[in-house]
């Protein structure tokens, strides 16, 4: 496998990468529950907000992904010389495993952006900041093991790589088993982290959202 | 010709009364529009980081032709695009009648109607990006080649307007389109590489690409002395066919138009 047909494989990894992991239910919280008012309506129902929301991206996900995989195939017709993939059970196995803790990552940090509307008026330009940063430090522009140094330091130490670029990468079959287990477990802590900054920011905002009278 | 720029002149003060009372969104507006500059520089500085040589441009010159796509998608974003979003929006909701019966041509109003002046500030991360470069990598341009560069870069601005709109009048048939500016957002974006990148890829879809991925290399390898006078009279072509198709394309899409309401 040389390096060009790896970085080449990474870009066509990404397409299917990029629209299966990567959740933006931000909008959906941002403007439709706080700035409109839905969340009122999930406040009255018995069951958790978190999960409510999860239950509507988990469709989204599927459907995208499933674009992306026919758009992978396509390409994989015109350009399968340019792809090699060295599939092992190991590669497969860390691969499903990372894939599946980065779509919860991605979703519980966009879940986290979107309760920023709580407290911000204009939620788009944050929106967009975010989203830049996401696709710099997320692996969109080039695998991050090329970036310069001191970015992919900076890099390696945001939550951004681990919602895509690791498991492209583990899929790939670039990562020892040691480093695939050491990528699950900074998966793990990081969606720990947002879990509790979620709650916290979840009950400060409904507070304040109550207080307004929605 | 003085009645359309005396209209011109009133769109430009009403979208700046709007502008001055939605300050919020100002603010917003203006950080996202050099978030966008600024992220495609980044992008590029990231992509050769680890090269010095590229297709033939160096670095310094190809970060020259990011900040050009700067300039050029900046002026563009400004008076062209949120009218292509608003269009498909206009037409599903079937207010095209009320632009239709305007004695104004309806192309025209359609295209022109709002404008967003955060995205200046797009150009100004641009503009900032070419001079710096072209003064500490001491790039040779000459007075010619800069006003050449500009002649064809509203030769560019031009094709890229028509490519638009010819995508963007199918919305008259496919009204539920809405997100297709969306897509050509991403499709405009590829004019952020050198053309021969796109060398590489034979027959239809070079063909299919080649207008819009010459529109920013032509007139930049003009203003760096090093001009490519097939890429240059092929824009000159293009320009003059596409902006002939997408006039007829217009006027015949409106005749399929059915309106919403009584």
């Amino acid at each position: 496998m040389t390096v060009i047909s790896s970085v080449t494989t990474y870009y066509f990894l990404l397409v299917i990468a990029g629209s299966l992991l990567m959740s933006h239910i931000e909008e959906d919280i941002a403007y439709e529950d706080i700035q409109l008012g839905d969340l009122s309506i999930y406040l009255l129902q018995p069951f958790s907000y978190l999960l409510a929301k999860m239950f509507g991206e988990f469709p989204w996900r599927v459907i995208q992904g499933f674009f992306g995989a026919i758009i992978l195939i396509f390409s994989m017709i015109f350009f399968g010389s340019l792809i090699s993939l060295n599939i092992t059970w190991q590669s497969l196995f860390f691969g499903l495993i990372t894939a599946f803790l980065a779509f919860i990552l991605s979703f519980y940090f966009k879940v986290v952006i979107g309760l920023s509307a709580f407290w911000l008026i204009e939620f788009s330009g944050f929106s967009q900041f975010v989203g830049v940063l996401i696709l710099i430090f997320a692996g969109y522009i080039m695998p991050i093991d090329l970036y310069p140094n001191l970015i992919k330091t900076i890099a390696f130490a945001t939550p951004f790589p681990y919602m895509i670029y690791f498991p492209v990468v583990v899929f790939q079959g670039k990562l020892t088993l040691f480093e695939s287990l050491k990528t699950i477990l900074i998966q793990l802590i990081w969606i720990l982290v947002f879990m509790i900054v979620y709650k916290t920011l979840f009950n400060k905002g409904v507070k304040k959202f109550t207080g307004l009278g929605n | 010709m003085k009645y359309y720029l005396k209209i011109y002149r009133q769109i430009l003060s009403i979208n700046l009364s709007n502008l001055l009372i939605h300050r919020a969104n100002f603010i917003n507006n203006i950080v996202s529009s050099m978030a966008w500059g600024i992220f495609s520089i980044i992008s590029m500085l990231l992509l050769t980081s680890k090269t010095t040589v590229l297709y033939g441009w160096s670095r310094p010159e190809i970060l020259l032709l990011t900040g050009a796509q700067s300039v050029l998608v900046g002026i563009f974003h400004t008076f062209f695009s949120r009218n292509f979003e608003k269009l498909s929006e206009i037409i599903n909701r079937g207010q095209l009648d009320v632009v239709l019966t305007k004695p104004v041509d309806s192309q025209f109003l359609i295209t022109t109607r709002y404008i967003n002046y955060t995205s200046i500030f797009r150009i100004f991360v641009g503009i900032f990006v070419i001079y710096y470069l072209l003064i500490n990598y001491s790039i040779p341009i000459t007075f010619f080649s800069l006003i050449g560069f500009l002649f064809f870069l509203i030769i560019g601005l031009l094709i890229l307007y028509n490519i638009w709109m010819l995508v963007l009048t199918i919305t008259i048939w496919l009204t539920k389109l809405s997100n297709l500016p969306d897509f050509m957002y991403s499709f405009t974006s590829i004019t952020r590489y050198p053309s021969e990148v796109f060398r590489e890829v034979t027959g239809y879809v070079f063909i299919f690409l080649l207008p819009i991925t010459i529109i920013i290399t032509a007139p930049v390898k003009l203003l760096i002395l090093h001009p490519n006078i097939v890429e240059l009279i092929t824009m000159l072509i293009i320009v003059a066919v596409f902006t002939f198709l997408s006039r007829r394309f217009w006027l015949f899409a409106l005749k399929f138009y059915t309106s919403a309401g009584g």
